[in-house]
C-alpha cells in the first residue's frame, strides 16, 4: 500500500465533501495569489481602484494582500485538519512508522509551496501596513491582516497540538525561508526594521514550538515521578477548567510565547514609533492571544468529554468554557492596555478602545475559522458562542475605561490578576511554597478529606 | 427475544431498542435490570456489546423507549442520568489535568448540585472510603502520570461515588492486577447488596459465568439468548462457554 498517492487521490477526487472543499479553496486561493502578484507587478491598476477606494497603493495591496493571506491560512487549516484525521486513523492502527517516508514527502508536497505563497503575500502586505497606517484605508488593511494573523494563530496552535508536527514545522520553516528571501528582495534596497521584527517573532514563536514539542516525551502518560501539585479538593466542573488551564503546558507555552512577542513589539513602538505604531503592536499582540482562546478547545476532548458522558451537563460545560475564553479576553486586553498606559503616559484614547474591539471580534472570527475543521458539532457550537464570549470580554473593558479612569482601572485590576495568577503558577511549580499554597487553598476552601 | 421478569419500577428498562451506528444496527426488543442484579452482556467482537452501552448511557440516538425507574429517560436529563454510574474500558476517560481526587471532588460537585439531600462533604468521604475499598492510595500527581491500573482504579471510585442506582460497566477487569480485581469484585457486589442494578459488558466468559445473575448473549446487533446459567446450559453442556459457541453458532 502506497499511502502518498492514495492521500493524493482522496485530497483531489475524495468523495466526502472536505476534500473537495480543500480542493476549491486551494485553486481559489493559488488564483488570488497570482492575481495579486500581477496586480503588484502594474501599480497602475490597483491605484486606480485605489482612487476609488480613497485610499494609496500600498493600503489597497496590503487589503488584498492579507485577505488572501487569510484564505491560503484557511486552506492550510483545512488540509492540516483533513491530515490530522487521517494520522489519527493511522495512529490507532499503529502503523504510523511504516508511513513516514510518505509523509515526509507529502509534508514537502503540500507545505513548500504554501510556505512559499504565504509569506511572498504575506510580508508586502505587512510593508504596506507599517508604512502609510491611517484612514479608512489604514482600518481595512488592518482588518485583512487581522483575520490573517487571526488565522495562522489558531493554525499555529492547532497544527502544534499533535505530536506529527515536529516533522511538519521544521518542512514547513523550510519553505518560508527562501520565500521570505524572494519577497525580500522585491521590496526594494532597504529592508523595512518593522517587518524584520514581525518576521522574526513569528519565526522565534514557531522555533520555541518545535522545541518544545522536540523536548516533550511521547510517552508522558507513562512517566513515574513526576512533580505533585497542588489539589484542590472542592473544585466543581467551572473551576476545574481553570486549574486545567494552568496545569496544560500548552496554555503556559502560549502565553510567554505572547508575552514575549508583545514585550518585542512594544519596545519597537516605544524606541522606534516610525517604524511600528502601538496599535499595530498591540493588535498583533491581541490577535495572538486568539490562540489562548483556542487552547480552551484542547481543554475538552472533541469525541467525547467525560462530563458529557458522565451527565450531560452541556450547559455547564459550554459555560465553563466560555467563562475561561472570556477571562482570556478580559485579562490580556487588560494586560495590553497596562503596557500601552506605561508606554503612552498621555492616556488611551477610545480610538484605541474600539480598535481592540474590532481585533478582539475578529479574534473570535478567527477562531471560529480555526475550528471548520473540527470533527465534532458541539465543538463549533462552543466556538461559535466563544467567539462572541471573547469580544464581550474586550468590550466589557472597554466599557469600564469609560467610568474610571483607565490607567486606574488597568493597572488594580491587572495588578490583582496577575498576581493571583503568579500565586497560582508558584504555587503550582513548588511544592515548598507552603505557605503560599495553603494561602491560595483557603482562598477556595479547599480542604483535606 | 423477550425477558418476562417484570416489575413496574426496575431500575432500567429497554423497549423496542433500535440504535443505528454506522452500518451496524442493535436491536432489543425488551430488556429489564433488576435492582440488586448483575447482569452480564457477552458476545463476540461487533455483536453490539459497546453499542448497548452506549444506549444506556443516553449517548447514542435511538428509537424506542427506555426508562430509567419508570421514568422515560432519553440521556438529556443530567438529574436522571446522575442516578447512572460507569465504568469505562476507555483509559483516557478523565481530567488528564487533575488528581484522581480532584476529580471525584469534581464529581462530587456535580452531583452534589444534581441532588440536593447530598452534601459534597458526604459524597467526598464515600470516595476516600472507595478508594481505601480498592487500596488504592491516590497520588498527589496529575492523572497524565497515572498507569493504567490507577486510572481505572480512579473512574471505579468516580463511578460509584454516587450510589448510582443503575451501574453500568464495561470490561471491569482489563487493567487491574488480581488483587485489585478481587477487591473490585468485592466492591461490586457490595454495590449489588446495596440495591444496584448492574449491567456489565465483558468478554471473559468464565467470569460472567461465575459473577452475573443474569447473562445475555448479543449477537450481531440482537438478543441471541438470555436467561440465568443454569437457563443458558443445555444438557450436557458444563460450562458457559460451551453454551456460547452453540447459541451464536460456531464450533469450538
Amino acid at each position: 500500500m502506497n499511502l502518498l498517492p492514495a492521500l493524493l487521490y482522496r485530497l483531489f477526487a475524495g468523495k466526502s465533501v472536505r476534500p473537495r472543499t480543500t480542493l476549491q479553496l486551494r485553486f481559489g486561493a493559488f488564483a488570488g495569489a497570482l492575481v495579486l502578484m500581477a496586480l503588484i507587478a502594474y501599480k497602475c491598476v490597483p491605484l486606480r481602484y485605489a482612487a476609488l477606494l480613497q485610499i494609496n497603493f500600498w493600503q489597497l495591496t496590503a487589503l488584498l494582500c492579507t485577505v488572501t493571506y487569510a484564505l491560503v491560512t484557511l486552506l492550510c487549516a483545512l488540509l492540516d485538519g483533513y491530515q490530522k484525521s487521517l494520522l489519527s486513523r493511522l495512529d490507532i492502527l499503529q502503523q504510523l512508522p511504516l508511513f513516514k517516508r510518505q509523509l515526509q514527502r507529502l509534508y514537502l508536497i503540500a507545505y513548500v509551496p504554501l510556505g512559499l505563497v504565504v509569506t511572498a503575500i504575506t510580508l508586502p502586505a505587512l510593508v504596506g501596513i507599517f508604512r502609510g497606517c491611517m484612514g479608512r484605508g489604514a482600518l481595512l488593511a488592518i482588518i485583512g491582516v487581522a483575520l490573517g494573523l487571526a488565522l495562522a494563530s489558531n493554525m499555529l496552535l492547532r497544527v502544534a497540538s499533535s505530536r506529527f508536527n515536529t516533522l511538519s514545522q521544521p518542512l514547513r520553516l523550510a519553505g518560508i525561508m527562501p520565500a521570505a528571501y524572494i519577497a525580500w528582495s522585491l521590496q526594494g534596497p532597504r529592508p523595512h526594521a518593522g517587518l524584520v521584527g514581525l518576521a522574526a517573532c513569528f519565526i522565534a514563536a514557531q522555533v520555541i514550538f518545535c522545541l518544545y514539542l522536540a523536548s516533550r516525551p511521547v510517552h508522558a502518560h507513562y512517566a513515574r515521578g513526576s512533580r505533585p501539585v497542588v489539589e484542590y479538593h472542592h473544585i466543581g466542573l467551572v473551576r476545574s477548567f481553570f486549574v486545567r488551564a494552568i496545569r496544560t503546558a500548552r496554555y503556559r507555552a502560549a502565553n510567554v510565547v505572547v508575552v514575549i512577542i508583545f514585550m518585542i513589539l512594544t519596545s519597537l513602538a516605544r524606541y522606534k514609533p516610525a517604524v511600528m505604531s502601538f496599535d499595530a503592536a498591540a493588535l498583533v499582540a491581541l490577535l495572538l492571544c486568539g490562540t489562548l482562546g483556542q487552547e480552551t478547545r484542547s481543554l475538552s476532548k472533541p469525541v467525547y468529554p467525560i462530563e458529557l458522558l458522565e451527565y450531560g451537563l452541556l450547559r455547564r460545560w459550554v459555560f465553563a468554557m466560555w467563562a475561561l475564553v472570556f477571562i482570556n479576553a478580559a485579562v490580556l486586553t487588560l494586560g495590553i492596555l497596562a503596557c500601552a498606559s506605561w508606554l503612552f503616559p498621555f492616556g488611551l484614547s477610545v480610538s484605541h478602545g474600539y480598535l481592540l474591539c474590532v481585533a478582539a471580534c475578529l479574534t473570535g472570527v478567527g477562531i471560529l475559522a480555526g475550528s471548520l475543521t473540527a470533527p465534532h458539532k458541539r465543538d463549533m457550537l462552543a466556538q461559535l458562542g466563544a467567539t462572541g464570549v471573547y469580544t464581550a470580554g474586550a468590550w466589557a473593558v472597554i466599557k469600564l475605561m469609560a467610568w474610571v479612569p483607565a490607567h486606574m482601572l488597568v493597572w488594580v485590576t491587572a495588578g490583582v490578576v496577575c498576581g493571583s495568577l503568579a500565586i497560582a503558577f508558584l504555587a503550582e511549580r513548588f511544592r515548598w511554597l507552603i505557605t503560599i499554597r495553603r494561602f491560595y487553598g483557603c482562598l477556595f476552601c479547599a480542604k483535606r478529606y | 427475544m423477550k425477558q418476562v421478569i417484570a416489575d413496574a419500577d426496575d431500575p432500567l428498562t429497554l423497549q423496542a431498542i433500535v440504535t443505528k451506528r454506522g452500518g451496524f444496527e442493535l436491536r432489543i426488543d425488551e430488556l429489564r435490570l433488576q435492582a440488586g442484579r448483575i447482569a452480564c452482556v457477552v458476545g463476540p467482537n461487533g455483536g453490539g456489546k459497546t453499542t448497548l452501552l452506549l444506549t444506556v448511557l443516553g449517548l447514542l440516538p435511538h428509537d424506542g423507549e427506555c426508562r430509567l425507574n419508570g421514568v422515560v429517560y432519553d440521556g438529556t436529563q443530567p438529574f436522571q442520568k446522575a442516578r447512572i454510574g460507569f465504568i469505562p474500558d476507555d483509559p483516557d476517560l478523565l481530567f488528564e489535568e487533575l488528581t484522581a481526587r480532584e476529580q471525584w471532588a469534581v464529581t462530587a460537585s456535580v452531583l452534589a448540585r444534581l441532588r440536593p439531600a447530598t452534601s459534597r462533604a458526604s459524597l467526598a468521604v464515600r470516595a476516600a472510603e472507595l478508594a481505601q475499598s480498592i487500596s488504592f492510595d491516590a497520588p498527589a500527581t496529575v492523572a497524565q502520570t497515572y498507569s493504567h491500573g490507577m486510572r481505572k482504579k480512579t473512574q471505579i471510585v468516580n463511578a460509584l461515588i454516587g450510589a448510582p442506582a443503575v451501574l453500568v460497566i464495561d470490561e471491569l477487569r482489563n487493567g487491574l492486577d488480581p488483587i485489585a480485581i478481587k477487591q473490585t469484585e468485592q466492591l461490586i457486589a457490595r454495590e449489588k447488596d446495596r440495591g444496584a442494578a448492574i449491567l456489565a459488558a465483558t468478554h471473559d466468559l468464565w467470569w460472567a459465568e461465575r459473577f452475573a445473575d443474569y447473562i445475555y448473549v448479543l449477537h450481531e446487533g440482537r438478543l441471541a439468548a438470555a436467561g440465568t446459567r443454569k437457563e443458558l446450559l443445555r444438557k450436557g453442556e458444563k460450562s458457559l462457554e460451551e453454551a456460547f459457541f452453540r447459541i451464536i453458532g460456531v464450533k469450538a
